[in-house]
C-alpha cells in the first residue's frame, strides 16, 4: 500500500523532480551512514534540510541526544563553503533500549535525522558539496565508535526547490514526524515522588498507551526505572524516579524533553509547580513496556489492512458454531418472506442495522472502559456470570418460541403471514443484535489481529475497524435479501416451514446448553443450580404465556419471567479457581500462568508453552481437543523438557489482559512458546495442529 | 536501587542537622567487600580516613581505552601521590565483554597498561556496581576521608571516545580531589557519566 502511494506520488511529481543529490556513504559493518537531502536544488537565502541517515544492523543500536545511562549521540562536524551554516539535528522520537539494569535511549533499524542548512543569499548557482566528519557510536553488547567522512552535493538554483527523487519524501516525513511543542502545559514536583504532569489540547481524551518521558538531560531522572502513568480528562501524570540532580538538591529550573503517548510524541518543557487541572483521577494508563513506537507510523500503514481483515473476519463469522443457531432462525424467517421481495429487503436491512448498531455499541463500551483505564479485551461481554446467565435464558426463550411453545404478538403467528408488519422489522433488527452478542466469543480466530491493532488506537480508528467488521458480518444476509434469484430457489412457504422452524429450535437449545457450560466454569455448583432454576421458571412462564391471550395469564407469565431473570442474575464469580483445575484428566498436565512463573521457569532453562484461553472461547476449546490433548504434543513437551502454563481468561483478569495487549492481542486464544535462550517467544497461529505445536516445542528446545 | 534510595534518605535526614552549606551531595558511601586481582578481600572501611577514588573500567570499552592512553594513569599517579587510594572496579559479568577470567589476567593487563591504581576489584557479580549505581565505563566516584560520597559521574566534561578531546576537557575528578584537599565543598558534585554501559552479568 505504501509502495503504491509512493509510486503514485512519484508519477505525479516526476516533472518537478531533479536527479538525486549525490551522496557518499560510509559502511562500517554494523551500520551504514550517509548524508541525504530533502531538496536536490536549493535557492540562495533559503533554509534547506539535509539529513544523516543511519541504516543500523539488526541487534545494534545508536543513540538519541540524551543517550540514557550510557552511550553517545551521533555528531556531525561540518566543512562548509563560506557563508553556509548548519544547525542542530532535528531528533526523531527515540525508543527505550533496556540493557540489564541500565536503560538507553536510541534508535534501531533505519533512522533519519534532518539538519537545517542556511544557504547564503549570495550563493552562486551550480553544484555545492557539503561535507561533514561523522562520529556515531554503535552498540550491541559491545560498543564501537565509528567515524568517517560523509558528503552530499546540492545544486544552487533560483526558484522553488526541487525535491530529491530518492530521499526527499523520507526527509520530509522525518521532519513531520519529529516531536514538536504542541502548546502543552507541563509541571513537575518532587515530593514523595517526582511527578511530571502534562495537560493540553492534544491530550484531551487522547489515547495514552505507552506514556513515556524522554528528558533532554541525563541527570534529571533514573532512566532505567519504570514510569507509571495516570490519566485525567485533559492530560496525564507520570511518576518518575529522580536522578542525580534531585538527589543532590540541585533540581533543574526547567525540565524539558519528549513525551510519547499513544504513538504520538510532543516536545514539552516542564517548570516546577503545582499540576495543571485534569491530569489524574481516571486510572492508570496501559503500559507498553516503555517501547514507544516511532511517532505517527503505525496508524497509517495498519488501518486499511485492519479494516479489510475485520470485514473478512465478519464474513467468516457467519459460519462460526455460535452464530449458526441465530442465523438458522433468521433463515427461517427470511424463507418465510421469500415470495415478497420488498418485505424481504426491509427485513435484510433491519437485520443489517441491528448488527451494525450492536457492534458500534460494543465498540463504544470497549472504548469507554479502556479510556477509564480498565484492562479489558474482546470477549469482555462474556466474562460476567450474570450476562452469561441472561444470555442462556434468552437462548432458551428463542428456542421455545421456535418450538411453538409460545408466540410473540400477532405478526409472527403463522410463519410467512407477518409480511412487512412493524413487529417483523423489529424482530429482524433484534435478530441482528442477538447474532452479534452471541458471536463475540467466536470472533477470535479471524479478528484477533485486527482487534489487537485497535487496542491503543484513537477511538475513531477503533470505531472504523468495528464498522468494517459489522458490515462483513451483516453482508451475506443483506445480500441474500436483495437477491431475488437466490430467494426464488427456496421452496414456497407451506407446512414444511413449521417443521423447519421446529428443527432449527434445537441448535438454539444447544446454544443455551453451551452458555450454561460456560457459566459452570465461572461459578460454583449452587450458582449453577440457581441459574438452572431460573431457566426452568422462565420456561414455565413462557408456557403460561403461550396458553392464550388472557390478561391474567400474561400478567402471571411476566411476573414469573421477572423472577426467572432475577434467578439467573444470582450466580457470582466463584473464587478464582486455579487455572489448571478446570482441565479434565485427559488433558495435558498444566500449571497456572503468571508472569513470575514464566520468568522463574525460563531462568531454570525450561521451555515454556503458554496457552491463553477461556471457557467461552470456542476456538480455544477446539484447539485444546484437536491439538493440545494429543499424545504427539504430550511427547513433544516431555522431549523438550517443557512446562505447560494455562492462563484462563474465563473471568476478568487484568494481568492476563495486559499480557495479551503486550503481544498485540485483544482476546484469546494466544499461544506462546519460550525457548530458554531467546528473549521473544514464538507466537503460534490461532488454529493449531498437533504437528505445529510439537515442531515449535522442538525448535524452542534446540535454541542455545 | 533500594540501597541507593536508603542512602538518599539518610542523607536527606542528616543534612539539616549538619547544616553545612554546599555539602548537598555528601552522603555515606556504601561499604563493600570485594576480592581484588590478588584475591584479597577489600572493604571501604579499611581506608577510613583517606580519600578513595573509584573507577569503573572495562578494557574492551573504547571510552576506557580513550583514557588509558595516559590520562587515567596520570590521574592515578597524582591522586595516590597525594595520599588517596585508587580502586579500579570491573563489574563485567562472567562471559561479558571486559570480564577477566583470573586475577592473573587482570594483573597482566594492569602491568601492560601501566595502571597505577592501588588495587583492581573484580566485581563479576555486579554487587558493588549496583550498590553504587554505576552505569558506564568509566564511571568515577570520589569518597572523602569521612566516608562521604562527594563526587560521582563522568571523568570529564567532553563525552566522546576520542583521545584528542581530552586536551580540551575539564577533568571533573581532578577538580573534586583538589576541592577535598583544600577543604572546600566540591563545586561540581555530580555529572552524567558517559561511556559504554556496564556489562552486568
Amino acid at each position: 500500500m505504501r509502495l503504491l502511494i509512493a509510486v503514485l506520488a512519484l508519477l505525479l511529481a516526476a516533472p518537478a523532480m531533479a536527479a538525486p543529490a549525490f551522496a557518499a556513504e560510509v559502511n562500517t559493518g554494523h551500520l551504514k551512514i550517509e548524508l541525504v537531502a530533502q531538496d536536490a536544488t536549493v535557492a540562495p537565502g533559503a533554509t534547506a534540510y539535509v539529513a544523516l541517515r543511519q541504516d543500523i544492523d539488526a541487534g545494534w543500536h545508536t543513540y538519541w541526544r540524551n543517550p540514557g545511562d550510557s552511550g553517545e549521540p551521533p555528531k556531525l562536524t561540518w566543512t562548509l563553503p563560506a557563508g553556509w551554516k548548519a544547525g542542530e539535528f532535528v531528533w526523531a522520537t527515540p525508543k527505550t533500549l533496556p540493557f540489564g539494569p541500565l536503560t538507553n535511549y536510541g534508535y534501531s533499524g533505519e533512522v533519519i535525522l534532518p539538519v537545517p542548512i542556511e544557504v547564503p543569499a549570495n550563493a552562486k548557482p551550480g553544484p555545492v558539496t557539503l561535507e561533514a566528519a561523522v562520529d556515531v557510536l554503535v552498540c550491541e553488547k559491545i560498543c564501537i565508535p565509528e567515524s568517517g567522512k560523509v558528503s552530499v552535493t546540492l545544486t544552487v538554483a533560483d526558484g522553488a526547490p526541487m525535491p530529491d527523487a530518492k530521499w526527499g519524501a523520507a526527509v520530509a516525513d522525518a521532519l513531520a514526524a519529529a516531536p514538536k511543542p504542541a502548546g502543552l502545559t507541563a509541571a513537575f514536583q518532587n515530593g514523595k515522588a517526582l511527578t511530571l504532569t502534562v495537560a493540553g489540547g492534544p491530550l484531551k481524551g487522547a489515547d495514552m498507551t505507552g506514556a513515556w518521558f524522554f528528558p533532554f538531560q541525563g541527570v534529571w531522572i533514573d532512566h532505567a526505572q519504570a514510569q507509571t502513568a495516570e490519566r485525567g480528562s485533559d492530560g496525564l501524570t507520570l511518576t518518575l524516579t529522580p536522578g542525580y540532580a534531585f538527589e543532590a538538591g540541585k533540581p533543574p529550573a526547567v525540565m524539558d524533553g519528549v513525551l510519547v503517548v499513544g504513538g504520538k510524541a510532543y516536545e514539552i518543557s516542564a517548570t516546577p509547580g503545582a499540576p495543571p487541572a485534569g491530569v489524574s483521577g481516571l486510572g492508570p494508563v496501559a503500559v507498553a513496556k516503555g517501547e514507544a513506537a516511532p511517532a505517527g507510523v503505525a496508524p497509517k500503514t495498519g488501518l486499511l489492512i485492519a479494516a479489510l481483515t475485520a470485514f473478512l473476519g465478519g464474513l467468516i463469522l457467519n459460519l462460526m458454531p455460535c452464530v449458526f443457531p441465530v442465523l438458522s432462525m433468521k433463515a427461517a424467517s427470511l424463507a418465510g418472506h421469500a415470495h415478497d421481495a420488498r418485505a424481504t429487503r426491509l427485513q435484510g436491512l433491519a437485520y443489517g442495522a441491528g448488527v451494525v448498531a450492536t457492534f458500534l455499541i460494543l465498540a463504544g463500551v470497549l472504548i469507554a472502559l479502556q479510556l477509564a483505564g480498565q484492562q479489558v479485551g474482546w470477549g469482555f461481554q462474556l466474562q460476567s456470570p450474570p450476562v452469561v446467565g441472561v444470555l442462556g435464558l434468552l437462548m432458551l426463550a428463542v428456542a421455545l418460541n421456535m418450538s411453538g411453545v409460545f408466540e410473540i404478538g400477532a405478526s409472527v403467528q403463522g410463519v410467512g403471514s407477518g409480511l412487512a408488519a412493524k413487529g417483523g422489522l423489529g424482530g429482524a433488527f433484534f435478530t441482528g443484535v442477538l447474532a452479534v452478542v452471541v458471536a463475540s466469543p467466536c470472533t477470535a480466530p479471524f479478528m484477533a489481529s485486527a482487534l489487537g491493532f485497535t487496542l491503543g488506537q484513537p477511538p475513531v480508528i477503533v470505531l472504523a475497524v468495528f464498522l468494517a467488521l459489522s458490515l462483513g458480518f451483516a453482508a451475506p444476509f443483506v445480500a441474500l435479501a436483495f437477491a431475488p434469484a437466490l430467494l426464488r430457489l427456496l421452496p414456497r412457504p407451506g407446512a414444511w416451514m413449521d417443521t423447519l422452524r421446529k428443527v432449527l429450535a434445537f441448535p438454539m437449545y444447544g446454544a443455551a446448553a453451551w452458555l450454561l457450560w460456560v457459566l459452570s466454569q465461572q461459578t460454583d455448583a449452587p450458582g449453577l443450580a440457581l441459574a438452572l432454576m431460573g431457566l426452568l421458571l422462565g420456561a414455565f412462564a413462557l408456557w403460561i404465556w403461550g396458553l392464550g391471550p388472557k390478561l391474567w395469564r400474561q400478567g402471571l407469565a411476566l411476573l414469573l419471567l421477572v423472577g426467572a431473570v432475577a434467578l439467573v442474575l444470582q450466580p457470582g464469580s466463584a473464587a478464582q479457581t486455579p487455572a489448571g483445575e478446570t482441565a479434565s484428566a485427559a488433558d495435558l498436565p498444566s500449571e497456572a500462568w503468571s508472569p513470575e512463573r514464566v520468568a522463574a521457569l525460563r531462568a531454570e532453562g525450561r521451555v515454556v508453552f503458554v496457552n491463553f484461553t477461556a471457557a467461552w472461547c470456542v476456538s480455544c476449546q477446539v484447539n485444546d481437543k484437536v491439538a493440545l490433548s494429543t499424545d504427539e504434543v504430550a511427547k513433544a513437551l516431555t522431549a523438550a523438557n517443557g512446562v505447560y502454563l494455562k492462563a484462563d481468561w474465563t473471568n476478568r483478569n487484568p494481568q492476563i489482559a495486559a499480557a495479551l495487549a503486550e503481544h498485540g492481542r485483544a482476546g484469546v486464544p494466544l499461544y506462546l512458546v519460550y525457548g530458554p535462550g531467546s528473549e521473544t517467544p514464538q507466537i503460534l497461529p490461532q488454529l493449531l495442529t498437533p504437528g505445529m505445536v510439537a515442531e515449535a516445542l522442538a525448535k524452542a528446545a534446540k535454541q542455545p | 536501587m533500594t540501597l541507593n534510595r536508603r542512602i538518599v534518605l539518610t542523607a536527606a535526614l542528616a543534612l539539616p542537622a549538619l547544616g553545612l552549606p554546599g555539602l548537598a551531595l555528601a552522603r555515606p558511601a556504601p561499604d563493600f567487600a570485594i576480592k581484588d586481582a590478588d584475591g584479597r578481600l577489600r572493604t571501604l572501611s579499611e581506608f577510613k580516613g583517606r580519600i578513595v577514588v573509584l573507577e569503573w573500567l572495562n578494557r574492551a570499552c573504547p571510552y576506557t581505552q580513550k583514557h588509558y592512553h595516559g590520562n587515567m594513569q596520570g590521574l592515578q599517579v597524582s591522586a595516590t601521590r597525594d595520599g588517596a587510594v585508587w580502586l579500579s572496579v570491573c563489574s563485567s559479568g562472567n562471559w561479558q565483554p571486559g570480564h577477566w577470567s583470573s586475577g592473573e589476567a587482570a594483573k597482566r593487563w594492569m602491568k601492560k597498561n601501566g595502571s597505577a591504581a592501588s588495587a583492581l576489584l573484580l566485581d563479576e557479580d555486579g554487587v558493588m556496581g549496583q550498590a553504587y549505581g554505576a552505569k558506564t565505563t568509566p564511571n568515577m566516584y570520589v569518597i572523602d576521608p569521612a566516608g562521604q560520597l562527594v563526587y560521582q559521574g563522568a571523568i570529564d566534561d567532553v563525552p566522546t571516545s576520542k583521545v584528542e578531546d581530552i586536551g580540551r576537557a575539564n577533568n571533573l575528578v581532578a577538580a573534586a580531589l583538589a576541592d577535598v584537599h583544600a577543604g572546600r565543598p566540591v563545586r561540581t558534585p555530580f555529572s552524567q557519566p558517559y561511556g559504554c554501559g556496564i556489562k552486568y552479568g
